[in-house]
């Protein structure tokens, strides 16, 4: 038994190193209103779909964490547009016209399977997320990226893939709003 | 809205392509110390019977997957993509191997194309493995079809149903280097009849025809009976029966041999705690073996053995229910496996084909925060051996063969035909990308503690020998303590 006296020992220490304080973000000097649109691609269907809540959670948490006002459009009034303009700078300009706040953000996601990896499914996650002032949407900054995904069952198909990319997704969401926010701060 | 779209017209006509998609690189990593005062090799166990925790070593896969035609959504394009795998269970500093190259293959190459002449269907040629599904506590994937073939399959899949049908070549994965064609094909069959409920069916047929003149092909040697091939005493046999007429050693008669398998599968879950349940159950019929050689008065003869190896068949039959006990702070996982394999032609001498097992495991999964785990698993399984005793009990056991009495020529080895195991094991697990059984990567801290009938039941290098003229004294113990520090992790 003395074998398990470190592990008895290091787990009090593990503990408090899980507790340890996220580095700040950059909050915005006045609270601003954002309108949110996050896109799920089918491969199978060609209508846009919402993503999973998780997604869209973390995506409202990562801009609240930074002084914004977020609002998420209903689906109504972008899955048509969404499905016939399938370029991100379109569909950025059509939640800006629509939209009366001062940032729109726009999230596009679709998974793709892999293969059978070592007992899991892999999935690659693509994802482009999209933040413009919304009277000027040509100014978009735009940011993309892969998220791997390993599902454990194969019913998990691809709106488990995108919602299992959930939390990666709200960190690059948030680091995209840091270099958004600390460049206003610059100017 | 109106009012500013035309202002917006330059941007629109400007617009980039939504999506891009190049190569991918995933894989698998496995690597870990356990140092062992015990003299062992760093296992807890023989093996993952027990649990895959602690008991199985070091492993890499690095998984690669190219474009060539990318998969749009919404679309109904063709699209195809090359596919190669590479792995080992050998890394630098953590096994003996090293993680020289020579431990790694190319296991899975393949191409897929989709989309082409029909909806929905996959084509692959290559390799076709394919499995149900897996049983995360074994490592285990008891409805695995085709993971001996190359060849083409395609693939049909849609909503509720998804249909694999394939051919090819089995050959070179059940003959190495004496290679001869074995044909193969089969299919799986899987349905989602309604949401949280999966059924599935599948199997594969091997056939390995008669070439006369084949080395390599399927051949008897006639007159051979299963002991003599056992001890290696054909020949010294037929001399015996007939003198000065070796000259005369029967020929191989050509033949052809057949094996299968077959699989099924039952998936259910997404209600109360319950997150998943998956049941595997195969059985397989195996393929024969082609021939051994004995050396008899300085010189070799090859047995052609397909009927001494044509009656061998394995049961295997799996579950894992995965639980969450108390949502986003405990969760538990449960696993029994049961094998049953049997030897038609073997009825006295213990092997790993003459074998009943079966083992269950209890995982539980505590979380302090997002990142911080606690983990603790336990095991127990019994092994029996069905044609006499198969381990050793204790150090001395050489005195107890052939059903406790001492027997030179005995076939069977040790003082028991039942190995019972139990292990328990916990620690801390660091698990940077939140909660789950099975999130990872993880950085696990772990202690565990074997215990088994059998003397010294895990990878040493501990004297068997009773001579007194050894340098080193037996040792025996049958409590094992293992301490990990180990990591996994796809990527």
């Amino acid at each position: 038994m003395a074998a398990s006296l470190p592990v008895l020992l290091l787990v009090p220490l593990l503990s408090q190193l899980g507790c340890v304080p996220k580095t700040g973000v950059v909050s915005a000097e006045r609270s601003l209103d954002v309108t949110v649109v996050a896109a799920r691609e089918p491969m199978d269907q060609a209508r846009v779909e919402p993503v999973p809540t998780a997604v869209s959670d973390g995506i409202l948490a990562a801009l609240k964490a930074r002084n914004l006002h977020p609002t998420l459009a209903d689906p109504s009034t972008w899955q048509d547009a969404f499905t016939h303009g399938r370029t991100t700078r379109f569909r950025v300009a059509h939640v800006a016209v629509g939209s009366q706040a001062d940032l729109v953000l726009v999230t596009e996601t679709w998974a793709r399977y892999g293969s059978q990896l070592g007992g899991r499914y892999q999935w690659t996650v693509q994802v482009t997320v999209s933040l413009a002032p919304v009277a000027h949407p040509e100014q978009v900054e735009t940011s993309s990226f892969e998220v791997p995904v390993f599902l454990q069952y194969y019913h998990q198909q691809e709106a488990e893939a995108v919602e299992a990319a959930a939390p990666v997704i709200e960190r690059r969401v948030g680091s995209l709003l840091d270099q958004y926010l600390g460049g206003l701060e610059a100017q | 809205m109106r009012r500013r779209l035309p202002l917006l017209l330059p941007l629109l006509l400007a617009s980039a392509p939504a999506f891009a998609v190049g190569a991918d690189a995933g894989g698998y990593l496995r690597v870990m110390t356990r140092p062992d005062f015990q003299g062992g090799d760093g296992r807890l166990g023989y093996w993952n019977l027990y649990g895959r925790l602690l008991n199985e070593g070091p492993y890499a896969t690095l998984d690669l997957r190219l474009d060539l035609l990318e998969q749009q959504p919404g679309t109904r394009e063709p699209w195809t993509s090359v596919h190669m795998r590479l792995e080992g269970g050998s890394i630098g500093n953590a096994d003996s191997g090293n993680g020289t190259l020579d431990h790694f293959r190319l296991s899975q190459a393949y191409v897929q194309a989709g989309d082409v002449l029909l909806r929905n269907v996959t084509w692959q040629v290559g390799t076709l493995d394919y499995y149900f599904g897996d049983l995360g506590l074994y490592d285990t994937r008891p409805a695995e079809i085709f993971y001996d073939t190359v060849g083409a399959s395609a693939r049909y899949d849609s909503r509720h149903l998804e249909l694999l049908l394939g051919a090819g070549d089995a050959g070179y994965q059940i003959k190495g280097s004496m290679y001869d064609a074995v044909l193969t094909a089969g299919g799986a069959l899987r349905l989602r009849p309604v949401k949280g409920l999966e059924l599935g069916v599948g199997g594969q047929a091997r056939y390995e025809p008669e070439v006369p003149g084949n080395v390599y092909a399927p051949y008897d040697t006639p007159d051979v009976s299963y002991e003599d091939w056992l001890r290696g005493e054909v020949v010294l046999h037929y001399d015996q029966t007939h003198p000065t007429q070796l000259l005369d050693f029967p020929g191989p008669v050509p033949t052809h041999a057949a094996s299968g398998k077959a699989v099924a599968y039952l998936g259910l879950g997404g209600f109360g705690p319950v997150v998943w349940n998956n049941l595997f159950a195969s059985y397989e019929h195996l393929h024969p073996q082609g021939s051994t050689t004995e050396s008899y008065g300085g010189q070799d003869y090859t047995i052609y053995v397909k009927s001494l190896t044509d009656q061998r068949s394995a049961l295997l039959a799996g579950d894992e229910l995965q639980l969450k006990l108390v949502p986003g702070r405990l969760d538990l996982v449960l696993g029994g496996l049961y094998g049953d394999q049997r030897d038609g032609d073997n009825h006295i001498a213990p092997t790993d084909y003459a074998r009943r097992y079966w083992s269950v495991v209890g995982r539980v999964q505590a979380y302090a925060t997002d990142t911080v785990h606690f983990l603790a698993e336990s095991s127990y399984a019994n092994e029996h051996s069905r044609n006499g005793n198969a381990w050793r009990e204790h150090a001395d056991s050489v005195f107890a063969t052939s059903d406790g009495v001492p027997d030179t020529r005995g076939l069977q080895y040790g003082d028991t035909d039942t190995r019972r195991t139990w292990q328990g094991k916990a620690g801390v697990v660091l698990s940077p990308l939140g909660r789950g059984v099975y999130t990872r990567p993880s950085l696990r801290l772990l202690y565990g503690l074997q215990y088994s009938n059998q003397n010294n039941a895990f990878g040493n290098s501990f004297v068997q020998t009773l001579d007194q003229y050894a340098a080193f004294d037996t040792v025996e113990q049958h409590w094992h303590h293992v301490v990990a520090l180990e990591t996994e992790a796809w990527f």
